[in-house]
Formats: C-alpha cells, structure tokens, sequence
C-alpha cells in the first residue's frame, strides 16, 4: 500500500521502520523493515534518514552538561540527605 | 525523615536529568534550577518511592516541576524562551549540523520533543520513557514516531550530505 505522498514511508512500514532504527525490533521486524526497504524507495529513505538522525541526536548530549552545575547538584543532594539525617536524628 | 539511600542513587541521575532539562529549558541556569527543584521534590517524596524504576520516576519529577513553572510563571525563574538567534560559525559543519538539529528539535511540540530526548538521545527504552512521561506505551511509541517524521520534514533530510548547507560568503573578484 503506497501513501499519497511519493516521499513518504508506506503507512503500515512506519512502526516496523522506526523500530528497526532505534534497535528494539525483533529479528522477525528487523527482517520485514530490511526486506520491504530493499524494494520500496521512499521506505529506504526514510529508514536512512532515521538512523542518521538518531546519530545526530545521540552527538547532542554531551553538549547539554555543564559540569560545574552538576558539581553544585551533587552537592545539593548531598546537603539534602544530611540534613534529613540531622533532622532524623534530633527527632 | 530518613532518606536511606537517597544520595548515592540519586547522584548517578543527575547528568541525565540535566540534559533533559536542558532540553526543555534550552538554558543552563534554567536548567540547574529545575534540577535542583527536582531533587528537593524527589527527597520529599523518597520515603514513598518503590524502588522500582528510579530514573523514570525523578524524570517525571522533573517534567512535572517544568510543566508547573510553565503554569505559573512567576513561582520559578525558569527561562523558557527559545534562542533568538544560534552563534554559528559558519566554518564549523559539525556545529552547523548541530545547530539545525536543535533548531528543529526546539519546533517540536514538547510532548514530542521530551519523547525524542528520552528515546533517541538518553536511549532510555520505550518502557521506562512511558513511565517517565506518564503515558501508555503505545501512546509513547506514537508520539516518538510522529516526531521523528517532524524532524525529518524539518531537516528536509538530504541523503548525500548534511542538512543544512550555508552558502558560501561572497568575496568580489578582482
């Protein structure tokens, strides 16, 4: 069943398609993405462009730490549990 | 109230917790703050945790404590306004890339984007992101699919190279 739109991924590949990429499909799911990309176009693209989206994605998360501020919330939480050990122990 | 257990468990999520509230505060200050919130709150409600599923339940934590400050916007310091403008330059292709990717991550609705930070770049699986984001599996899984299909539109994805291309800057012949 091919979509409306040539570019698009066919409807029912989607799930089968996204899952492959991200690696928790089956190996029966992992068959069907890879044996229907082979021959559907628009699947193949889109299936490309999942996974080197995801790589992408995956590149962005060291970007978002700024150690000093994890520095500090770890000492946050350090200071919270002595202080609920503090408060324990004086009631 | 004894929080047996509390730091040491804790400590070992808040590189994570960061990073998705980074992701959804797009600020570093923000992000901190709502961290820090996080952790008060999660310290609050330790003595009632499970056990079970300890990064999924201060995620929620977090994204709770965010969608109140969105609320109430005067009860937080929390900055939620999108970069106006990224610095880019222009030399630099992996900071280009970077940059488109963020851009479009930031057009997703926050539903969505929460469902792409925990799936695709904490890799947290479809399960624990369901509990964290207090949804039924399929919904997650729905939610996941139709971002990365937003994405994908919004980076007018070329296969050969990268996403985005910068022209190159004039310079008069002579």
């Amino acid at each position: 069943m091919r979509p409306l739109d040539p570019e698009s991924p066919c409807p029912h590949m989607e799930g089968f398609l996204n899952r492959y990429a991200d690696g928790s499909a089956g190996w029966l799911g992992r068959w069907y993405a890879r044996a229907h990309s082979v021959r559907c176009g628009p699947c193949a693209a889109f299936l490309a462009a999942l996974i080197e989206n995801r790589r992408k994605l995956r590149e962005l998360r060291d970007e978002a730490l700024n150690p000093s501020a994890i520095s500090r919330l770890g000492m946050l939480a350090r200071q919270i549990a002595s202080d609920a050990e503090a408060f324990s122990q004086e009631g | 109230m004894s929080l047996s257990g509390f730091e040491g468990a804790v400590c070992r999520e808040i590189e994570i917790l960061y990073r998705v509230a980074f992701r959804l505060t797009q600020h570093h200050d923000d992000a901190e703050d709502l961290v820090g919130q996080t952790l008060l709150k999660a310290a609050s409600a330790w003595p009632t945790f499970d056990g079970r599923h300890l990064r999924s339940w201060l995620i929620r934590i977090l994204r709770n404590a965010y969608s109140n400050s969105l609320r109430n916007p005067g009860s937080a310091t929390l900055l939620t306004d999108l970069p106006s403008q990224l610095d880019v330059h222009r030399e630099v292709a992996e900071r280009i890339e970077h940059a488109a990717i963020l851009l479009a991550l930031n057009q997703l609705p926050r539903d969505q984007r929460l469902a792409i930070v925990l799936c695709d770049i904490e890799e947290l699986s479809y399960g624990d992101a369901a509990i964290a984001l207090g949804v039924p599996l399929g919904t997650l899984q729905s939610r996941l699919f139709r971002a990365r299909k937003s994405l994908r539109n919004h980076l007018d994805y070329l296969p050969d190279g990268p996403p985005l291309r910068l022209r190159k800057p004039f310079h008069a012949t002579s």
